[in-house]
């Protein structure tokens, strides 16, 4: 259609012009307003965000003198907040280490202690019980998560029940890794999936992404008595998370990355868990690995899990 | 650069948007220049020297104490139970050789069951000292090694167990970097009745998902775990009966 067969246009003459100019001005008032609106919560930033906080770099660029300042600032923040002094560290990947999990089902006896261990260890809010663990009970036979409780109370283990702890599997293929748009979450070479706090937007497509809801949202900030503050804290870890951020578990690399077991390994009382070096071949995670009926959760996904489940006989 | 004092809260709003927007420019850049370049990260940590010597792994002490001997409620000067060993009874005594429980004992032992298959007394404990365990092929061992003990009939948990696969424990993966303390088969099996009985869970979880569940088994149970949660060491007494949910009683007394 040519201008000059626009019936508005050729009628229009004079008028035209000032209808244009009232649509661009209104246009351009609304657009205007918009954008103020939207950038009208930045105005009070200052509030609780420091310049420097705000100015963050990714994790991953940081250089190692920017490094320490960051460790230093959040220990400072801490300190500010909470009144409590923490050790704030980064340990790297360790060379020729990728961590991996294997667990018992044949010995977990559901007691939650993983749960409750990684609920102290991680400073996770008191108020919810917050853990990376979800222990289901289910009815043996097969693997029915529908069918599942994790909110059991009674005393276990129970003769018809099976105790299958799930947390984040440290996927090879992570899906979560692959959705985010911000790349705030990302597989480290000791295969260890983590999330740079500072850098995650909370869009949560990591969580709905994730086959088996390993991922926690902080809908607030961590409440911690000061008293209960997990001063031992990893700058990708258990450091006490802002609200809005994605969480989730990083295998304790604040203590794993130190030679130490994790937390859930050491609470466990029966020994069903099973922590190690997939790399070193003497290791108990490659004898579970090479002499037990090993599984992973979701195998058809193609997710690749680092956590493994095995049955005795 | 100059501008009307009539409008304050404008002007600081268009600053604030100025330093946004620059900042967000200033971060775009950096974020491209860093995905360029160090998308690596930082260095990896150097392992540990091959070849480095491992720290040790050690047996958690049991319940009742080092050593050998039964457990009495008297305690020494350093507050320390005091156990008393064995032979200052069985010395004097002929040893009971088809005894399997302690059920018809009049003192000492009083009420021990045995619920370990056909196992007696003298199956385990040495008649020749009683102060050390025995075992089938008549070797002694004491009471702080007895995994081998156990191990005789219950090969595979002790291959398990040697693999670091059964039998809970602290300390460290990388045992170039630090110990490892591992528990006992006694710290969750009783010897004289070892089926395992039994922990109430730890606290259950109560985030959003679990708002409308009934949160376990209905009325009475509300706190229920939170209690029982309390009690790690629940899982140390193998031997203890399942521990029942704490209720919430109210308090006695006030009126």
């Amino acid at each position: 259609m040519s201008i000059s067969d626009d019936p508005v246009q050729q009628q229009g003459g004079g008028d035209g012009v000032a209808r244009r100019t009232v649509l661009k001005a209104a246009g351009a008032t609304l657009g205007a307003a918009a954008f103020a609106k939207a950038l009208a919560p930045l105005t009070t930033w200052a509030e609780d965000m420091s310049a420097d906080e705000f100015l963050q770099k990714h994790y991953k660029e940081l250089s190692p003198a920017e490094l320490k300042a960051t460790l230093a600032r959040i220990e400072a923040d801490t300190k500010k907040d909470t009144g409590v002094d923490v050790t704030l560290t980064a340990d790297a990947p360790i060379e020729g280490v990728k961590f991996g999990y294997a667990l018992n089902l044949s010995i977990c006896i559901g007691c939650r202690m993983c749960a409750e261990a990684c609920h102290e260890e991680n400073n996770h809010d008191r108020k919810t019980h917050n853990s990376y663990i979800r222990v289901f009970e289910m009815d043996k036979g097969s693997i029915d998560f529908a069918k599942g409780t994790v909110d059991y109370v009674h005393p276990v283990p129970r003769d018809d029940k099976f105790y299958m702890p799930v947390q984040c599997q440290h996927c090879d293929e992570p899906p979560c890794v692959d959705v985010c748009p911000v790349e705030a979450t990302w597989k480290e070479k000791d295969g260890i999936v983590v999330v740079d706090y500072d850098w995650c937007i909370g869009c949560r497509y990591c969580e709905a992404a994730c086959p088996y809801h390993a991922r926690r949202f902080n809908w607030h900030a961590p409440e911690v008595p000061a008293k209960d503050i997990n001063p031992d804290q990893g700058l990708l870890s258990n450091r006490i998370r802002p609200q809005g951020v994605m969480e989730k578990c990083h295998f304790c690399l604040h203590r794993t990355r130190k030679g130490k077991m994790p937390a859930c390994l050491e609470a466990c009382p029966t020994g069903a868990r099973v922590f190690g070096n997939l790399l070193d071949p003497k290791s108990e995670i490659r004898w579970v690995l090479e002499n037990k009926r090993v599984f992973v959760l979701k195998e058809e996904l193609g997710t690749k899990p680092s956590f493994f489940y095995f049955f005795d006989e | 650069m100059p501008h009307p004092p009539a409008m304050p809260a404008a002007l600081r709003l268009a600053q604030h948007t100025r330093r946004v927007v620059l900042w967000t420019a200033a971060l775009a850049l950096v974020a491209t220049a860093g995905c360029n370049g160090a998308g690596d990260g930082p260095p990896m940590q150097k392992p540990s020297a091959k070849g480095a010597p491992l720290h040790p792994v050690t047996y958690r002490p049991r319940l009742s104490g080092p050593g050998s001997g039964l457990q009495t409620d008297l305690k020494d000067h350093h507050g320390k139970p005091v156990k008393a060993p064995c032979r200052s009874c069985h010395d004097g005594k002929l040893p009971a050789r088809k005894r399997n429980t302690g059920t018809s004992l009049k003192a000492f032992h009083v009420g021990l069951t045995m619920q370990h298959g056909r196992l007696s007394c003298l199956t385990c404990h040495n008649a020749d000292n009683y102060d050390t365990l025995r075992l089938a092929d008549s070797t002694p061992v004491p009471f702080d090694d007895l995994m081998q003990l156990c191990g005789q009939c219950h090969g595979p948990q002790k291959r398990d167990y040697d693999h670091g696969s059964h039998g809970g424990m602290t300390g460290y993966w990388d045992r170039t970097k630090g110990p490892r303390v591992r528990n006992q088969c006694v710290h969750c099996h009783d010897p004289h009745a070892p089926a395992y009985v039994g922990v109430v869970p730890g606290p259950r979880p109560k985030d959003r998902f679990l708002l409308n569940t009934s949160g376990g088994h209905g009325a009475g149970d509300h706190g229920a775990a939170d209690h029982g949660a309390a009690d790690h060491g629940a899982a140390d007494h193998g031997a203890a009966p399942p521990k029942k949910p704490a209720t919430h009683a109210p308090a006695q007394g006030g009126h």
